[in-house]
């Protein structure tokens, strides 16, 4: 165990270097390089803007800036926003609060709704509810979340008059934004929950517990779910990092501030050291969130540890 | 060149065959109810994308004020837009950026993908490493953000949102032909093809690459998805198509603020992209079901 952990950090180190390389290359290739933003719309005079290249590193080799930019980003200065001029770590980090609730939520909901109209279809394999259930994933997972969203609003908040519409407050702000990511990944974790019970049901081992005359019951419960939950805890996981890394959309139509709201405004506002901070923290979520899962799969699955540890995971 | 008897008759018969291949697969698609209306929906949209401009009733960026935000009538059967424009006609133009998106983000993504695929899984080692390496870091970046970033740095439109989604489709072949190639590469043609002298790019593309069309273009159609969703996302974003492109998303994005008044110039649009989602990944677990009938359980 302790070989593939090791084996997986020392894996995940290149690629991290590498995702915080090709956030620097965007931020590089934004328009206005940084003394331009420093300035605004005032040209600093030649020899001004020399001195700072320089005190900025920015007369260093571009791989030398990198170093330099690591090194900052790592003390925890990822520049200021050009309009509040707060520091960008901090306005993430308080934004991060707002999607991490939104993304518990959301995938709590999703996982409990897509796990049961999995299991109910796999056990009802080929009849009229399975189909009906089957077409209700696809819809599930075929939904545009901004449509669906603008669906809720209506129906929810304008119609009815039960929920808000938009905003950040109570658990009830929370509810419809939500609703319209478990939508979409409840669909999907139904299909992956009815196909991965399907295919564990045809295994040796079940047939064996059957023969013993277990009940259908312990054999449904204690023998297909538990080892279907595998893949299904793992996709759960890679979920999980991508709606950590916020919900740029459904964020956007509810005008819900997380960080994927934050990323879309700061392009409106043309923020670049906010676009550029909210792009890192998204990514270094994403792939530490990656990483905490497979450390998980090799824990609950110890095949794991030794058919991957020696390909490419 | 003239042809024997002989000959004619082999192509004949090599003719009759595919067709014969044709009607089966025809027949295998449309097989359910709820498949033959996904193969309906994607004959439809080619259809209407060619005759838009015959069968579409008034033009779709032409304002008329007077006409704002009316709800469904006779004269306009999905009702009009905040500048008056027929809606039906909106939609029926919007397929073409439709198959703009599904045709350019495939030519960005499969080839970019394929070719990369292939180098890392025939050959291995040191590419192979880097290869995953890019297909990991790639991955970590989510289609919107990978597109917001590169809408922050060129601006705007439908093209740089459609160049960012096949960016970020790329890996998915990548990661799917690197797979497929690693068990190809031991199956005994290969090894007939190199005892015979063939060179590794002659075994790539003329021996492996074949066998791998079927996994590809399942996940082709997926993509296709995937891909006009997204592009629908970034223009409701403001930040794909821009007026007066009748893209559906943009629709949705004009509309938002008559939420209250004109509903029916929200729902409809994003009812369309709907039914066209809905029916391309029908499509595609078709196709996949097809194609490798083991995969039927999904």
């Amino acid at each position: 165990m302790r070989g593939y952990l090791a084996k997986r950090l020392l894996q995940a180190a290149p690629t991290i270097l590498g995702s915080i390389l090709l956030v620097y290359g965007i931020a590089r290739a934004l328009p206005g390089d940084p003394i331009t933003v420093m300035f605004g719309e005032l040209e600093p005079p030649p020899e001004v803007r020399e001195e700072l290249e320089k005190h900025l590193g920015l007369d260093q080799p571009f791989i030398i800036q990198y170093f330099i930019y690591l090194r900052r980003i790592i003390s925890g200065d990822w520049g200021k926003s050009i309009f509040t001029a707060e520091p960008v770590l901090e306005f993430t980090l308080r934004r991060f609060q707002a999607t991490f609730e939104l993304t518990i939520l959301s995938i709590a909901i999703a996982s409990a709704v897509g796990l049961a109209v999995g299991f109910a279809s796999a056990m009802r394999r080929d009849t009229p509810t399975d189909k009906v259930l089957r077409l209700a994933s696809t819809a599930g997972f075929s939904m545009p979340v901004f449509w669906w969203g603008l669906l809720l609003i209506l129906l929810f908040s304008v119609q009815l008059g039960l929920l808000p519409p938009m905003g950040r407050g109570g658990f009830q702000h929370l509810v419809l934004p939500a609703l319209t990511l478990a939508t979409f990944i409840s669909g999907m974790i139904a299909r992956l929950t009815r196909a991965s019970m399907l295919e564990v049901l045809t295994q040796d081992h079940v047939t064996t517990a059957r023969a013993k005359g277990l009940s259908e019951t312990v054999v449904w419960t204690k023998h297909v779910l538990r080892n279907a939950l595998i893949p299904i805890a793992t996709f759960v996981g890679l979920q999980f990092g991508t709606l950590l890394g916020g919900a740029a959309i459904t964020e956007t139509v509810f005008a819900y501030p997380g960080v994927g709201k934050m990323v879309v405004d700061a392009i409106f506002t043309r923020d670049y050291p906010v676009i550029v901070g909210g792009l890192l923290f998204v990514v270094i979520v994403i792939l530490i969130t990656n990483l905490i899962v497979d450390m998980i799969y090799a824990f609950i699955d110890p095949r794991v540890r030794y058919e991957r540890a020696g390909s490419y995971a | 060149m003239r042809l024997s008897i002989q000959e004619l008759d082999t192509k004949g018969r090599v003719l009759m065959h595919r067709l014969g291949d044709t009607v089966e697969t025809l027949r295998f698609l449309t097989k359910s109810r709820i498949s033959a209306f996904a193969f309906a929906v994607v004959v439809g949209i080619l259809v209407l994308a060619t005759t838009a401009d015959l069968v579409s009733p008034y033009s779709y960026h032409v304002a008329d004020l007077a006409k704002r935000l009316m709800p469904p009538s006779l004269h306009h059967p999905l009702g009009t837009d905040q500048l008056g424009r027929d809606i039906l006609s909106r939609i029926i133009h919007g397929t073409r950026v439709l198959l703009y998106v599904m045709s350019m983000s495939l030519l960005v993504a499969l080839p970019l993908g394929t070719v990369l695929g292939l180098l890392s899984g025939f050959y291995g080692g040191v590419i192979d490493h880097v290869a995953s390496r890019i297909i990991d870091i790639l991955l970590s970046f989510p289609t919107v953000f990978l597109a917001l970033a590169i809408v922050a740095v060129m601006g705007p439109s439908l093209e740089n949102a459609t160049l960012a989604i096949g960016i970020s489709q790329a890996p998915i072949y990548m990661r799917l032909v690197r797979g497929q190639v690693l068990s190809e590469r031991e199956r005994l043609y290969v090894e007939s093809a190199r005892a015979i002298g063939a060179g590794g790019g002659r075994i790539m593309f003329r021996h492996i690459l074949p066998n791998l069309t079927g996994p590809i273009i399942v996940q082709a159609t997926f993509n296709a998805t995937a891909a006009i969703i997204s592009a629908a996302a970034l223009s409701f974003l403001g930040l794909g198509a821009q007026p007066p492109t009748p893209c559906w998303g943009a629709m949705l994005y004009e509309a938002k603020d008559y939420l209250r008044t004109a509903p029916h110039a929200i729902a409809l649009p994003g009812l369309a992209l709907f039914i066209v989602a809905y029916a391309l990944n029908t499509f595609g677990e078709a196709l996949r079901d097809y194609m490798d009938p083991r995969m039927k359980l999904l």
